[in-house]
């Protein structure tokens, strides 16, 4: 069952992901639940990071703040702006009862270049998506684990 | 089967010695005693220790960590400078207003009753912002993801009596306490300054929690701490952006000296010798820069 899914899935994740490479800022919001959580543990093997330490781990209002940052002209590190440019793959539909008509649990790997002033930087690592149908299909969770999440990292500001 | 293992690290006599937890280590035999090279600073460790009440501090089991492309003595001078506040981050102070309605104001024009910078022995330097920062940092509560919301009854949200004294030290002691060479004590966060190279840096930030108090205090802690820390925050990743500007600007050889005068004439000498003047000024990195050159210099 799970698998009649992916296509629908996939459709999904790859407008997200030119929603963000595009840098539709307000499109990307719109496919998010207004109880969402988008985040990114520090820990990669971290499975649920209420009580620990993230990279960032937002509900919808500081997504907002999040934008509205990135759009202000003075968050310094996008001054000027990363390019990026995203793939997925991989992307499999949990089938260990996460997943029913309703409520979609979707794993996938993606690999990001990022452009600034005469760099490209290549950011890895895997998603998780919670998907739910209220009205189309919405992201209620998404859930980055880059890797090297632990390590030191240069300002990586842009959207995942 | 000891021949299997890797050779033993050069032996290096290692100095250790701890005040209030902290671990201070050096590899230079002759240093002095931890207390004489903390001295004026004392007092200042202790009041960040004790910004919670009774409760103990814990480190959290996570860090967030960066790099940044230049010396290590720009975070440095970035813990104690209060010029660059509503410059380099004016993006969050307009996120906080946005969000709240007030605007954040860490500058008055004013010397009276203004935050303070204060330069101590030994390169140590300490901003105080008890005096401007209470409602700005209450504001700053408000925007954290979870957090009670505004008017919310916090006895009952926390379960515990006088909760609201224990959730507004979620923002730590308004004020950095800077440690020569390596260390700062902010907001509720260790920040290490770990120089890579002459002109690359790795620093770690590791939030403080709190000792016997419920989840949801250190939850808001964690959380109050990733809105500004982090590679993804909205504080640290401004200042890597600025570390790494200057150190191209200081990278060029066109112009051998820069000027750190601000503030100079008006800055004050208290009874015990430290120096005192507005937060804006640059009194912390005169100090700083003072004994570096004393303990680089050959006599």
């Amino acid at each position: 069952m799970a698998a009649s899914l992916v296509p629908e899935v996939y459709e999904v994740l790859a407008r997200e992901a030119h929603l963000l490479d595009d840098r539709d800022y307000e499109g990307w919001l719109e496919l998010f639940t207004d109880d969402c959580l988008y985040w990114m543990p520090v820990d990669p093997l971290v499975e649920d990071g209420t009580m620990r330490l993230n990279v960032f781990y937002d509900d919808k209002p500081k997504m907002v703040d999040r934008i509205a940052r990135l759009s202000s002209g003075s968050a310094y590190t996008e001054e000027p702006i990363s390019l990026t440019a995203r793939t997925f793959a991989a992307v499999q539909v949990e089938e260990d009862g996460a997943s029913d008509g309703e409520r979609i649990a979707v794993r996938s790997n993606f690999q990001m270049v990022a452009y600034r002033s005469g760099e490209q930087r290549v950011l890895g690592g895997r998603y998780l998506h919670r998907l739910v149908r209220e009205g189309g299909v919405r992201i209620s969770e998404k859930r980055v684990t880059l890797l090297g999440s632990d390590a030191p990292q240069r300002p990586m500001t842009f959207l995942f | 089967v000891s021949w299997l293992r890797s050779p033993t690290p050069r032996k290096r006599s290692t100095k250790v010695e701890s005040y209030r937890g902290f671990i201070f280590a050096s590899f230079n035999p002759e240093v002095p005693a931890l207390t004489d090279h903390l001295h004026d600073v004392l007092p200042y460790i202790d009041r960040f220790v004790e910004h919670a009440g009774d409760h103990a501090l814990r480190v959290a089991p996570d860090a967030n960590e960066v790099v940044y492309e230049a010396n290590w003595k720009m975070q440095l001078e970035n813990n104690v400078d209060g010029y660059h506040l509503s410059f380099t981050h004016q993006s969050l102070f307009g996120v906080i207003q946005q969000r709240t309605g007030k605007q954040p104001r860490y500058l008055g024009g004013s010397t009276e009753g203004a935050a303070t910078v204060e330069a101590f022995s030994n390169g140590h330097a300490v901003m105080d912002l008890r005096s401007v920062a209470t409602g700005v940092l209450r504001e700053r509560l408000d925007i954290v993801p979870g957090a009670p919301p505004p008017g919310s009854d916090l006895d009952e949200y926390f379960g515990l009596e006088n909760a609201e004294e224990l959730y507004l030290s979620s923002t730590g002691p308004p004020m950095n306490v800077s440690i020569f060479p390596n260390l700062n004590l902010g907001s509720i966060n260790i920040c290490e300054i770990h120089p890579l190279s002459v002109n690359r840096t790795r620093v770690v930030l590791r939030p403080l929690l709190l000792d016997g108090v419920p989840d949801d205090i250190n939850r808001v802690r964690l959380r109050y701490h990733e809105i500004g820390s982090g590679p993804a925050g909205f504080v640290q990743p401004d200042d890597v952006e600025m570390f790494d500007r200057v150190g191209l600007g200081l990278a060029s050889e066109e112009v051998e000296w820069i000027q750190m005068t601000r503030g100079l004439q008006r800055e004050t000498v208290a009874a015990d010798g430290h120096k005192v003047s507005h937060i804006s000024d640059e009194t912390p990195q005169r100090g700083q820069y003072r004994h570096w050159r004393e303990l680089m210099s050959v006599d």
